[in-house]
């Protein structure tokens, strides 16, 4: 073996761009969220137009949250700690450098797109397929990067900090890519592969799974890391965060159907999520205890440490969302909670608590190291940490009680067993002095953030006019030569060998390789994301009476589905859900319940995950066309409470009948039965438009709209729910 | 015949018991490794503070 002391350097330039990019994005993150929290009291700050609306803007605050904000962080964490732990400098500055400019570029991609309607309209997933492909490349870029560097590394063991980062490379990549297979229309247009009950599953596997492995795994790579550095203590117990590791591994990913409880999925599905989801409640309480016990000895050091204040708040956000999240899996407790804004604040408490709180933790305690000067405002940090803290804390308590206000009133019924609430819109006036709070703790926290941006670029001003180089040295890392344990049956031995392997498992001494065996921890960690998906996913795809087929249930008419893409690129799915669920208040106030058969030809699916305004599944001939006409226009016309935004330009925009029969065709290769539209879709597109503006005409509206991009939409919701009343149901 | 029909013929009524097992085998196992190297996994424990002998960095904080 090797004895040779290398000396070898670090590559900080990198960790320093994207621990700018953190600061930067999470102040776009937050500030886009605050505008959307006070479009909810102030409807009318879209100022009528269309890229300022709730439904586009609201997968730009998501998108920047998670993969700006949160991404950057991640990457900041990964390329600090993982050269350190390894002992090597990154594989390759060059891919370093792609991935960083990579990433930034795809973000401004999201936030050129978003806003004029180009999404998938998959939570999380909102991106079209040319910016899906380009995510692919990067992480492809960070993954070869990534394994490179453990490839040269000169730390035998791999300390578990970078078994986070790996299950989050490997299976970030394989949701993203099962998530976004669709079949392209355009450059700007794609289909989902998969149709209603299927698309669901899979986009909630993928929803919940992002936020297990891209909000999660590496946040807690980065507390093992960071927070041991911070408090100057080894993390509390290291056997604790392997089994965290598996744990968190094994179980998260069959987490994902809770999302989807009372829907039209099947219901083994479902309890299988929930059980799952109750099951992670150990091992996450188990990584937060294993965090804040690391600070033991330390605690006196938290009250005049800012980054160890960030890290003890940011830690126990993790306990108290990874408490929350099982609870909301509970089939009981999620009848309650869905389509609230329960989940609203539980998704805040997560982000804002747990991943911001950590992000900026670590950017404290970078700043200094990374810019090779004092941090430029202790005092600053504090009062970024109390305004953020209190900024929280006003936003989720103003938010949980939003929710359960809202969900109690949606399912009070009076003496005479009627509704209590029978006007949607009675639940939703209730909560405006709540979303008023929540303006003002959104505030205070993007307040904190502007403050930390302004403390990390002050540092940076004040950095030395040239960087010393980070140095360390080590020896190279030879062949092993320890004790490997292996699986040996002795010829003359009493037990079987099956005996043998059982001993052997239950030693466990294969772990012990694995930990010396990056490559196979890796493909471990795969396999065990792979089969626990396999496991949900095949029944739900192969056994057909998961999805009953319903005869009167047929494809959308060319004008629907071009209707239907309007609502997608509208964002209607941010505020409307299009699925009522088998409980007595839902179907008292929206009709009869979704059936998995309904939603065969609904690519991508469109059942929502939150109702700012009602559920429309039951939309269609519940008013004439003339008051669709109507309510987008000025929807406060029809309903002088609502808070839904003006789409008056729907009125004047043209519908492009050119790409109808581009749709129709891409929908046919999907297998959905369009027969003879599939040769003279534009035809018939402009058949039914000119009946459908002729009856809005005759009803005293407004003339000459059939080639109008509102007399598509009024086609789709004029359809919606409608095939399963034909059968009388 | 497809897929589907074979899938759908098989009826799995073990079908979500398989992975709790499969779950809990793995789990058990790694318990078990854990418990086995209390010290060694320990000192593996204190790897990021060994990280960096020349720091190359200024008046840090």
């Amino acid at each position: 073996m090797s004895t040779e002391v290398e000396k070898f350097n670090y590559d900080d330039a990198v960790v320093r761009k994207f621990a700018f990019a953190t600061a930067v994005w999470g102040v776009v993150a937050t500030l886009a969220g605050l505008w959307l929290a006070l479009m909810l009291v102030m409807p009318d700050l879209s100022f009528g137009l269309p890229q300022l609306t709730f439904g586009r803007l609201r997968p730009l605050h998501t998108n920047a949250a998670i993969f700006a904000f949160a991404g950057n962080a991640v990457f900041a964490a990964v390329y600090y700690s993982s050269q350190r732990l390894l002992k090597t400098r990154m594989f390759n500055d060059a891919l370093s450098n792609f991935h960083f400019w990579g990433w930034q570029a795809i973000i401004v991609a999201a936030a050129l797109t978003l806003p004029f309607g180009i999404t998938q309209s998959k939570e999380y997933a909102e991106l079209e397929w040319p910016i899906d492909i380009a995510i692919a490349v990067v992480w492809v870029a960070f993954a070869v990067n990534f394994f490179g560097t453990i490839a040269r590394r000169r730390e035998r063991h791999i300390y578990v900090a970078i078994w986070f980062y790996m299950a989050t490379i490997i299976t970030v990549a394989i949701l993203h890519i099962v998530n976004n297979l669709s079949l392209p229309v355009s450059a700007t247009k794609s289909y989902s592969i998969y149709a209603g009950v299927q698309d669901a599953f899979i986009q909630w596997w993928y929803g919940h799974n992002a936020v297990a492995f891209f909000l999660t795994t590496p946040f807690l790579g980065l507390m093992y890391y960071f927070l041991p550095k911070a408090a100057n203590r080894p993390v509390f117990s290291y056997r604790l965060s392997i089994l965290h590791f598996w744990s968190l591994v094994f179980i998260y990913i069959w987490a994902g159907p809770h999302h989807l409880h009372y829907t039209a999925l099947p219901e083994w599905a479902s309890t299988l999520g929930m059980l799952f989801s109750v099951m992670l409640w150990m091992p996450s309480w188990g990584g937060m205890i294993n965090g804040l016990l690391t600070l033991r000895g330390a605690w006196n050091r938290v009250a005049e440490d800012p980054v160890l204040k960030f890290f003890v708040v940011g830690v126990t956000f993790y306990g108290m969302a990874t408490f929350e999240g099982p609870l909301l899996s509970i089939k009981s407790v999620n009848a309650l909670s869905h389509y609230t804004d329960w989940t609203i604040a539980h998704v805040h408490s997560g982000a804002l608590g747990w991943n911001g709180f950590m992000s900026f933790g670590m950017l404290y305690w970078l700043a200094p190291r990374i810019f090779q000067t004092k941090l430029w405002s202790k005092k600053l940090a504090e009062l970024h940490f109390w305004c953020g803290t209190f900024g929280i804390l006003l936003y989720i308590v103003a938010i949980y009680a939003a929710g359960v206000t809202q969900g109690l009133m949606w399912r009070a019924f009076d003496a005479t067993g009627r509704l209590q609430y029978p006007d949607f819109v009675e639940t939703v006036v209730r909560l405006i002095p709540m979303y008023w709070v929540r303006v003002v703790g959104g505030s205070l926290f993007v307040a904190g953030m502007v403050m930390g941006l302004v403390n990390i670029v002050m540092t940076w001003k004040n950095r030395p006019a040239s960087y010393a180089e980070s140095t360390d040295e080590a020896p190279a890392l030879g062949p092993y030569t320890g004790h490997t344990p292996k699986l040996v049956v002795p010829r003359y031995s009493q037990m079987t060998a099956t005996g043998h392997a059982f001993v052997y498992f239950a030693k466990a001494q294969w772990h012990r390789v694995w930990e010396r065996h990056p490559f196979k921890l890796a493909i471990w960690t795969a396999v065990a994301v792979i089969v626990a998906s396999a496991f949900e996913m095949v029944p739900t795809f192969l056994i057909r009476s998961n999805v009953p087929t319903i005869a009167s249930v047929k494809p959308y008419t060319p004008l629907e589905l071009a209707g239907r893409d309007i609502y997608v690129a509208e964002g209607c799915y941010n505020c409307h859900s299009q699925m009522i669920r088998p409980i007595r208040a839902e179907t008292e106030r929206y009709g009869e319940y979704s059936k998995p058969g309904e939603f065969v030809y609904d690519h991508p699916f469109q059942w929502g995950s939150r109702r700012i305004g009602p559920d429309l599944q039951r939309e269609g001939g519940k008013y004439p066309d003339l008051w669709h006409v109507r309510h987008m226009q000025d929807p406060r016309s029809t309903t002088p409470q609502s808070i839904m935004p003006s789409y008056a330009w729907l009125e004047h925009q043209e519908l492009d009948f050119g790409s109808v029969q581009k749709k129709v065709d891409a929908m046919a290769m999907l297998g959905v039965p369009y027969g003879d539209a599939v040769l003279h879709a534009e035809q018939l597109a402009h058949a039914q438009s000119r009946e459908i503006a002729e009856r809005i005409a005759s009803q005293g509206g407004p003339k000459h709209l059939e080639n109008k991009q509102i007399v598509a939409l009024v086609a789709y919701l004029q359809r919606l729910g409608t095939d399963i009343k034909h059968q009388g149901s | 015949m497809k897929l589907s029909d074979v899938v759908s013929a098989l009826h799995l009524p073990l079908f979500a018991e398989v992975p709790l097992l499969v779950f809990m085998g793995i789990f058990i196992g790694v318990a078990v490794h854990l418990l086995g190297n209390k010290s060694e996994l320990a000192q593996l424990g204190t790897l990021p503070l060994r990280d960096e002998r020349n720091r190359g960095r200024r008046d840090l904080p």
